[in-house]
């Protein structure tokens, strides 16, 4: 059974061994999409920055 | 229209509805119902982009910027770090538990009650925001079009109820990710249509010259006002909140995201929507800036939503000031396209020329609204929103016409849809449990059509309120705090018990309705309200009420 509340945390597993579950293998390749949303995100700001300025 | 608009529109809308239902001819358990399944990383991004894309995105962000220009852009840089933290944090949390709704984890996490009142928060929200996005755009495409309202809402709805009824989750999905194809290719082909009918010689730099002296290409401002409704931290900190409550706890998202294929598929989805956002709300308020500059150079109306003047101008004195109003913009326009032509020639000294009658137009406008909500019955369509598809209206090829209107068809289909699925899975998941797969499926389909003739019901009656998306908009705000602040306390501080977390939630939502009735604080200030008072009382009372104690009761 699931942890509850009645001593706090966060759940256990609800059903162990339907799922393979984050692996070590998905790590990397989700740090470096993380990391390409933010830069993006950064680049992003950056250019709808300098368009304003450019266009004033 | 001509009848090939009518045939694309007629084939784009028969496609989606003939795709949905056979695409799901085979869904026979509840699980592929309500859960769907085995979706790619892509599949998962088009349909959370199409459940967020309703078709008031579509109709009235072109009408935004041709107002305020970019500066709205600035509300979606959030979006893509709560997409992060939720790829990160929340999906393994709902994966591992395998659970159909966000609302089940809240059971795991805290206790039954503690589930059900955030299920019910979703359900008055979300089912009152079902009926205004299929009210919405029938309020617009009645006033610009002349379609008759209460027509148009049921054909749409009708239309949605068919097809996810028939295949739920997976229908939906399906349907999506060929309407969110249809939407960014017509936005994408509107975008080079108006660019190409500036006047010759006129390209993507003079378009974004005459648009920035227009003091329109401002997209982020860097200010530290709290007045100011879209700045840069207002987008990156406000917006982040309101991404992670409706990304994170709204069933209607949290649906589209639990159907991946693996948590890998699930995240990357997430990362998907957060790649492609804010390039695509930048495209839909540059058509807006194309339509600006477009109107620089051929007048534009005084009043875009010709009903509701028509309206006002049944009323002798409203017609004489609005009639004296029109006279003064063809002066204002003239005399700054004349100063517009100057800037194009290389004289910069015209900027200060095209910025001052810039805002004589604007007053001008501001006048005439006003003079036409005096005036007009209430329940009309808002002029700003009227501007996009009045301008399609008017200058679009047959064809491109049709497929417009087909986009923003798709978008109220797809946002109804998504929220009829999430309404019937919360419904039977978290209310009524069949244990038969077959009575769950059964009934899953049952409370699917049942919400969606609610959304049909409000709709239907939705005329009768006044300032509509406003009211909803507030409704809204005033539940997704507390809601984002128990699913907060959840995922993030594991201390906290399930009685806390029931009467912080209970205490924060009744504090935001008497801060509602009592205060004249701005509505997006209910969100960050409502969510700070959950976990600081959760927080509180959690120190309060001794371990030993049986912090929750059972509760069936």
């Amino acid at each position: 059974m699931p942890k509850r509340s009645d001593e706090g945390g966060v759940p256990e597993e609800a059903d162990e061994g339907t799922e393979p579950e984050q692996s070590a293998e998905d790590g990397g390749p989700l740090r470096a999409l993380s990391f390409i949303v933010l830069l993006a995100l950064a680049i992003e700001i950056g250019l709808f920055a300098l368009l304003g300025r450019a266009a004033a | 229209m001509s009848g090939l608009d009518w045939a694309v529109l007629l084939c784009t809308v028969l496609a989606i509805v003939a795709l949905g239902l056979w695409k799901t001819r085979r869904v026979k358990t509840a699980d592929a119902y309500l859960r769907g399944g085995n979706d790619r990383f892509w599949t998962i991004g088009l349909s959370i982009m199409a459940t967020q894309a309703s078709a008031i995105t579509f109709l009235s962000t072109p009408g935004q910027a041709y107002e305020d220009g970019l500066g709205f852009i600035q509300f979606y840089f959030g979006l893509p770090i709560a997409m992060v933290l939720l790829a990160w944090f929340v999906v393994p949390i709902y994966r591992r538990l395998h659970v159909y709704t966000a609302y089940e984890y809240l059971e795991q996490r805290f206790d039954k009650k503690t589930r059900k009142l955030t299920a019910i928060l979703f359900l008055i929200s979300r089912g009152l925001a079902a009926g205004l996005s299929l009210y919405a755009p029938s309020l617009v495409l009645s006033a610009v079009l002349g379609w008759p309202l209460q027509a148009t809402n049921l054909c749409m709805g009708v239309l949605a109820i068919l097809y996810t009824v028939s295949g739920g989750t997976r229908a939906v999905t399906a349907t999506q990710t060929l309407q969110m194809g249809i939407m960014l290719t017509g936005m994408f082909l509107a975008f080079l249509f108006v660019l190409h009918a500036l006047p010759h010689g006129m390209g993507l730099s003079e378009m974004v010259t005459v648009a920035g002296a227009l003091g329109k290409m401002k997209a982020v401002e860097p200010s530290l006002r709290v007045d100011t409704r879209y700045t840069l931290w207002s987008g990156l900190i406000g917006g982040l909140f309101v991404a992670l409550a409706y990304f994170g706890t709204d069933q209607s998202q949290v649906q589209r995201y639990l159907g991946g294929a693996s948590t890998k598929e699930s995240r990357t989805g997430l990362l998907f929507n957060a790649l492609v956002k804010v390039p695509m709300q930048f495209l839909v308020l540059m058509v807006g800036i194309a339509v600006l500059v477009f109107h620089q150079f051929e007048r534009p109306p005084l009043l875009w939503n010709e009903v509701a003047a028509s309206e006002a101008r049944k009323s002798p004195q409203a017609k004489t000031q609005l009639d004296a109003l029109d006279g003064r913009l063809t002066q204002v326009f003239t005399d700054k396209r004349s100063a517009i032509e100057s800037l194009l020639a290389g004289h910069n000294e015209a900027k200060q020329r095209i910025a001052d009658n810039e805002k004589a137009e604007r007053a001008l406008r501001l006048e005439a609204r006003k003079i036409v909500r005096e005036n007009a019955p209430p329940g009309q369509a808002s002029d700003a929103d009227s501007i996009f598809l009045t301008f399609v209206l008017r200058h679009f090829p047959h064809g491109l016409l049709g497929l417009l209107l087909a986009v923003i068809i798709c978008a109220a289909l797809s946002a109804t849809a998504s929220a009829l699925n999430a309404l019937g899975a919360t419904t039977v998941v978290d209310f009524l449990k069949p244990r038969d797969d077959r009575a769950r499926l059964r009934a899953a389909r049952f409370f699917t059509a049942f919400w969606g003739l609610v959304a049909l019901s409000f709709a239907a009656f939705a005329s009768l309120l006044d300032n509509l998306i406003q009211a909803v908009n507030i409704l809204g705000s005033i539940f997704y705090g507390p809601m984002l602040g128990v699913f907060l306390v959840g995922w993030a501080i594991p201390r906290v018990r399930g009685t806390p977390a029931f009467v912080a939630t209970l205490v924060a939502q009744a504090s935001v309705v008497v801060l509602w009735r009592s205060t004249s604080l701005g509505y997006l200030w209910y969100n960050v309200a409502g969510c700070a008072l959950v976990v600081a009382i959760a927080l509180a009372l959690d120190l309060v009420i001794p371990r030993g104690m049986p912090a929750t009761e059972p509760c069936s």
